[in-house]
């Protein structure tokens, strides 16, 4: 459908009783979880592969590193509970 | 014995197992009815997500994303103007002007348009009275804002859908001196071009070094 309008169908938010401020930030944390903006900065200037091959690389061990401390501190979270041995 | 010729392969796990079981067997003959209590799970409650308070500034993403909050097919016939004026009368959403707000690191331009797309009328920074480098900040942002408000005023065109594109300082700062001119913001829609893999891109310049 070729329209004028038809790009204000995505990405829109509509402003309620003149709260342009909340519309505006519901707007930018829509964008930041389908990663708009990160595209947008990684396309500004060519990546060359030597240095886009090293940041997936960093990428995945961050991932991996922050999903193994979720681990841990679950578990450790474990051990705070109410003392099983008050006597003592 | 056991636990030496092991000791160098499971230091640690054997010997606390050895350990728990005798305080087990000393423990459980005397208190067995709060061991077996306290077994079972009698946990402090934390709360390591806790809800978050819906405060002013918290919003609620999911009443825009897919709710109420965007705008549908259904929604551009809609009717917007003053209630409290019967008199003035009532734009369908399709008619409104729209503005176009380009927010580059370096400046800000903003325009006027028409509901078709003709051009009525522009701004930037550099319009307004900065130069150089101050044109790239969020007070010239602002200025730009009530600038373009003022002529908007002057056209008689108070309600209005604005159009982001780009990031810079300016994003919001000219959205708000659209709001400090006294015009009716009716929806923010964003155009910022994301670029997409296909035979005919061109490649984007080199890394900045500095």
């Amino acid at each position: 459908m070729w329209n004028v309008h038809s790009r204000f169908l995505a990405r829109t938010v509509w402003v309620r009783n003149g709260e342009v401020d909340l519309a505006y930030r519901a707007l930018n944390r829509i964008l930041n979880n389908e990663d708009v903006f990160k595209t947008a900065r990684l396309w500004e200037r060519y990546e060359k592969p030597f240095r886009k091959r090293g940041r997936l690389c960093y990428e995945k061990a961050h991932e991996i590193y922050n999903n193994d401390m979720e681990r841990k501190i679950k578990f450790l979270m474990r051990k705070n509970r109410v003392n099983p041995w008050p006597w003592n | 014995m056991l636990n030496r010729l092991f000791s160098h392969y499971f230091p640690l796990s054997i010997s606390t197992f050895q350990q728990s079981l005798r305080f087990l067997s000393l423990t459980s003959i005397n208190y067995k009815r709060s061991h077996a209590d306290i077994r079972d799970g009698a946990v402090r409650e934390i709360n390591l997500h806790p809800e978050k308070i819906q405060t002013p500034l918290s919003i609620d993403v999911d009443k825009y994303y897919g709710g109420s909050g965007q705008v549908r097919e259904t929604d551009f016939e809609k009717l917007i103007g003053d209630t409290n004026n019967p008199e003035i009368l009532q734009v369908k959403y399709e008619d409104l002007p729209i503005v176009h707000m380009k927010c580059t690191r370096n400046n800000t331009l903003v325009d006027v348009s028409d509901c078709t797309g003709q051009q009525i009328f522009r701004t930037s920074c550099g319009v307004v009275g900065f130069h150089n480098a101050k044109k790239g900040t969020t007070t010239a942002a602002q200025a730009v804002g009530i600038h373009m408000g003022n002529n908007l005023l002057r056209r008689n065109m108070k309600h209005v859908r604005v159009v982001v594109k780009g990031t810079g300082p300016g994003r919001l700062m000219a959205i708000k001196g659209l709001q400090l001119a006294g015009i009716d913001i009716v929806t923010i829609t964003d155009n910022t071009s994301i670029p997409t893999l296909h035979v005919g891109l061109q490649r984007p310049k080199k890394m900045r070094r500095v």
